[in-house]
């Protein structure tokens, strides 16, 4: 099994790679970025990121995710994620994915995601980082996990027998009660 | 002319919106699985970004979909007269009536599938080339299969005897992402029955083409064009599983995509008609992404049982089996 690079330097390896292989994608993320600065956790690790005034890309670590916004998945969910073992929507509902902030804040984090995976579908470079972490992390076995339901208990069951009636349910009838 | 496969000249303008692949789908009515591997390959295959995509997709009663996509680069890809190959999946045809024949074999996920068998049908015929998007699309059907191997999913081992099975090969130039799609279908009879029914559309397919329906039975081949087509669809599906993960992750979106829940198609000429059913039990979405620009497609795999009924060569016919419906754009 191959090392795994760390945090700090799958972040500068990400966006040293979307640099490379679509400048546009590059630039619209350092301006959906801004100015701000995030902390993202993987497993145990955590990392302050942010550009500078130049636009320099600035990494360091830090102990954890502090007061500001921040983001936090393990290296075994994100695998489960590209093997289509889990939706990303599940992975938030168990708590697998935390996106902490602003409703700004997280819509910034989101789309500089977002931002990173149109531009994987074209460039080799970062399909290989993916597989980097697969390989290191070791690719998943066994059937993927299940849909999580997410409506909350508050909605009355009435109020989902209407909304099924009218096709409007999101999740399929088993997980809403 | 025999089929094989067309890439691209290396002065070939269009090269980048190359566009091919081979398809096997077998039908095995003893257990009711329905499986399908396929070997695609996208773009300038000289290119970086050009892709082959291999699936391996088995949906076991009681157990869902199992396998996935495997996801390289388009160098990895081996090319043949009409053999694709690309890391652990790999498609071969050969597609002439009596000594003809089609082989799959491909390890994806937990999906492991090994198949191969000889012609038993006519020459279905269907083979065009028809306007597409900015470019064109291809399309040859291959005679009915009978399918011996095994297949491994949703931790079972299924030995397979004389399953139904179809192949199908795709090739030209277009973006995914342009304004195109298409519905296609295939239903295997228990008893020998194969329906094959085509039409391109729009993304929306809310404009649709000129439908196409072979319809294979006792060894006599009937076509079915236009007017004397009529599909219609009802009920709601979802996809209960999406490959691959990344572009599943980038398009949540499309996670709850509404698919049809039963799908009927009737056709008729004044002597043969048929009406088939299909109620579908799940559904597969497949996310494609266009290597030469911003852009992808979504493809729907719907898998069911349907049961046929009708009159043939001036004979009643009534048919069960399974069927898979393909909605794309």
């Amino acid at each position: 099994m191959p090392a795994d690079r760390g945090l700090a330097a799958w972040v500068r390896a990400i966006v040293g790679a979307l640099e490379a292989a679509d400048p546009v994608g590059a630039a619209t993320l350092r301006g959906v970025a801004a100015r701000r600065s995030a902390r993202i956790g993987l497993d145990d690790e955590w990392v302050a990121v942010g550009f500078d005034d130049h636009g320099a890309l600035r990494v360091r670590r830090v102990d954890g995710p502090g007061t500001g916004p921040w983001g936090r998945s393990s290296r075994g969910t994100v695998v489960d994620v590209l093997a289509a073992r889990v939706e990303v929507r599940d992975a938030v509902l168990t708590g697998d994915v935390e996106v902490v902030g602003t409703v700004a804040e997280v819509a910034a984090m989101i789309a500089v995601i977002e931002i990173v995976l149109d531009a994987a579908m074209r460039a080799p470079a970062l399909q290989a980082l993916a597989d980097e972490l697969v390989a290191a992390v070791g690719a998943p076995t066994g059937p993927g996990r299940a849909p999580v339901p997410w409506y909350p208990d508050e909605i009355a069951p009435a109020e989902l027998r209407l909304l099924r009636a009218l096709g409007l349910l999101a999740d399929p009838p088993a997980a809403t009660g | 002319m025999l089929d094989h496969l067309r890439p691209p000249r290396a002065d070939d303008p269009t090269r980048a919106l190359y566009k091919e692949w081979l398809h096997v789908n077998v039908f095995d009515h003893a257990s009711g699985t329905v499986g399908l591997v396929n070997l695609s390959l996208h773009g300038d295959p000289a290119a970086a970004p050009s892709r082959a995509v291999g699936v391996a997709l088995v949906r076991v009663p009681g157990a869902g979909w199992s396998g996935g996509t495997q996801v390289q680069g388009a160098a990895a890809a081996h090319a043949g007269v009409l053999e694709l190959a690309a890391g652990d999946v790999a498609v071969a045809v050969a597609p002439w009536f009596g000594a003809g024949h089609a082989a799959a074999r491909a390890a994806v996920a937990d999906a492991d599938v090994s198949l191969g068998g000889p012609a038993v049908g006519p020459p279905l015929g269907p083979s065009w080339d028809v306007p597409f998007g900015e470019g064109h699309l291809g399309w040859a059907a291959y005679p009915r299969l009978a399918l011996d191997g095994v297949v491994r999913a949703a931790g079972r081992r299924l030995v397979v005897r004389g399953a139904g099975g179809y192949a199908d090969h795709n090739w030209g130039r277009w973006a995914w992402g342009d304004d195109v799609g298409w519905d296609w279908g295939c239903f295997h009879g228990a008893d020998g029955l194969l329906v094959v029914m085509s039409r391109t559309t729009d993304r929306a397919h809310r404009v649709t083409g000129d439908a196409l329906v072979t319809v294979e039975h006792a060894g006599r081949v009937a076509q079915f064009v236009g007017p004397q087509v009529d599909i219609a669809v009802d009920g709601v599906r979802h996809p209960s599983r999406r490959f691959p993960g990344a572009m599943a992750a980038l398009h949540a979106d499309r996670a709850r995509d509404r698919l049809p829940a039963r799908v009927r198609v009737r056709v008729g000429d004044g002597f043969d008609g048929l009406e088939v059913v299909l109620d579908v039990d799940d559904v597969a979405q497949l996310l494609l992404a266009e290597p030469s620009r911003p852009g992808f497609a979504v493809l729907h795999e719907s898998v069911g049982r349907f049961r046929a009924v009708g009159r043939l060569a001036g004979r009643p016919v009534e048919a069960h089996g399974l069927g898979v419906v393909e909605h794309a754009g």
